[in-house]
């Protein structure tokens, strides 16, 4: 569907892409991982014609529509829903069949409420959805999403992703730019970096991850150093109620669960949370 | 078509919604109160003045509206239409549709003084002729300023302050090419530039305006307009966001 050949992308004297070829099938899910300023955001300008290279060219199967989810939505000085109804039409929808529709993914999303707002008022986690909710409108050929949850609640998140796999099952083609393993393996097949201007595959090393939920039932002035000591064995925890919450990859778990539990601490839940991803080339 | 007529509402409910037009709708209320209070003025020779006065100010409403364009919110309309020529079309048919707004904003103030003649306005009766003409001549400096104003914007030139810096050049060189024609190496390059100073050349001595000059005016003024506007986009097409 989509075929880059021997793409190059120079910025400032610097070389940010070098000769890529790559196609893209249609009906694919990619991801582009690896880190910031790598050339993920300007690899998938390049695919949808927003950026030209500086060598090489972008070919197409055939006319295609991309619709975009890019990683800042800016704050447009209309109300949500105003911005939603123009660009429905846009799309061709009828105006009332694009205001149901507008509807639906906005209590989908958890937007309702904020429909009526100026959207220079929002939140960056609201504009994030409401970029989302412009990008899946209508079903387009392609999907480019640039860093597409960042700011938004975990409901949403899950939302995000059953409706991007909804119309993955419809035939569309994804790009995605990420950050987030759990999204990389929720909704693409394929992953791939940007190593020095080269894009390569990324093999992916899996690890699970756990979120385990802990009740104090010793004695209470001993709480404080038990909470210390639980510090010691992983950074990511966080007060839960009564105890805490603490998020350890599956052979921590296996390692430290039993010491957690002789130091006086109950287990209230073992809750398998992402299956992580290590990009390595 | 249906997008393209889509994206023209939705760039004139953003350019509203900015209120990008005040202040250049403020300082053209001001300059007609001030051009139409020296009475009695001659019809023609005020409507010059407007045009002149018009011409600029378009030049920096069309400077303004490709500045506050946001790079995202532009590169999300692109996309939104499957041919990239449409969505420039889209955007030159709105600045298009700006200097319509603001030529008959421009031509609101003598038409209603002359409708309505307050204590003598103007030196001679004004015909329907005479505002359908001005009228004309004022849509075409309004189309060729919005063009030139926005024909350097960021994506044309990366160093905004000589872009700057060049579009008033030109305006400024528009309104006196009359002037800068007699010196012969300047006066090659004013094919460049669309023939606003024409108008005074052709009219200051006239007690009516011409139906013929006037067309050939306005024409050439939209030529110029939609020239620039089509070098815009095709600089915009090639180099990208």
């Amino acid at each position: 569907m989509i075929h880059l050949q021997q793409i190059s992308k120079k910025y400032d004297e610097k070389w940010i892409l070098k000769d890529i070829n790559q196609y893209f099938p249609e009906g694919s899910a990619t991801a582009i991982v690896g880190h910031n300023g790598c050339g993920k955001s300007t690899l998938l300008k390049i695919l949808s014609g927003l950026v030209v290279p500086s060598k090489g060219r972008v070919q197409y199967d055939r006319p295609i529509t991309f619709h975009y989810v890019p990683e800042k939505f800016p704050a447009i000085p209309l109300t949500a829903e105003q911005y939603l109804l123009h660009t429905g039409v846009m799309d061709g929808l009828p105006v009332s069949q694009a205001r149901v529709r507008i509807r639906e993914l906005a209590e989908d999303f958890y937007v309702t409420e904020h429909l009526q707002s100026d959207m220079t008022v929002l939140s960056k986690g609201t504009l994030q959805k409401i970029g989302v909710i412009q990008a899946i409108l209508t079903v387009p050929d392609v999907l480019l999403l640039d860093e597409p949850l960042s700011g938004q609640d975990v409901d949403s998140q899950k939302v995000f992703v059953e409706k991007i796999n909804d119309l993955r099952s419809r035939g569309i083609t994804l790009l995605m730019s990420c950050h987030e393993p759990e999204l990389v393996e929720a909704i693409t097949e394929k992953s791939y970096t940007i190593a020095q201007g080269v894009l390569v595959p990324a093999s992916v090393a899996k690890e699970d991850r756990y979120l385990v939920l802990l009740h104090w039932a010793g004695a209470a002035e001993e709480k404080q150093r038990a909470g210390e000591r639980l510090k010691g064995i992983s950074e990511d925890i966080l007060p839960y109620g009564e105890g805490y919450q603490i998020r350890l990859t599956q052979q921590a778990c296996d390692c430290r669960l039993e010491e957690i539990l002789a130091q006086g601490w109950k287990l209230r839940s073992l809750q398998k949370i992402q299956t992580g991803e290590k990009v390595s080339l | 078509m249906r997008s393209v007529l889509e994206m023209i509402k939705y760039r004139l409910h953003i350019f509203f919604k900015r209120h990008l037009y005040v202040m250049p709708m403020v300082v053209l209320a001001l300059f007609d109160g001030f051009c139409f209070s020296l009475k009695p003025v001659h019809p023609i020779t005020g409507m010059i003045m407007l045009c002149f006065v018009l011409f600029l100010i378009m030049v920096w409403t069309g400077w303004m509206i490709m500045e506050k364009e946001d790079p995202v919110e532009e590169q999300l309309l692109q996309l939104r239409v499957v041919r990239k020529r449409s969505y420039y079309m889209g955007k030159c048919l709105f600045l298009l549709a700006v200097g319509l707004i603001f030529a008959v904003f421009a031509l609101a103030v003598p038409m209603l003084l002359s409708v309505q003649p307050i204590g003598g306005v103007f030196s001679r009766p004004v015909t329907v002729g005479d505002l359908a003409q001005a009228f004309l001549l004022l849509l075409g400096c309004s189309c060729c300023g919005i063009a030139l104003g926005g024909l350097l914007s960021f994506q044309v030139m990366r160093d905004r302050k000589f872009a700057l810096l060049l579009t008033l050049l030109l305006a400024v060189v528009t309104v006196l090419a009359s002037t800068l024609k007699k010196y012969a190496v300047v006066g090659w390059f004013m094919w460049l530039l669309p023939p606003v100073s024409d108008i005074a050349e052709v009219y200051v001595s006239c007690e009516y305006f011409q139906p013929g000059q006037t067309t050939i005016l306005f024409a050439a003024m939209v030529f110029y307009g939609i020239l620039y506007l089509l070098v815009h986009s095709a600089l915009c097409y090639k180099r990208g966001f």
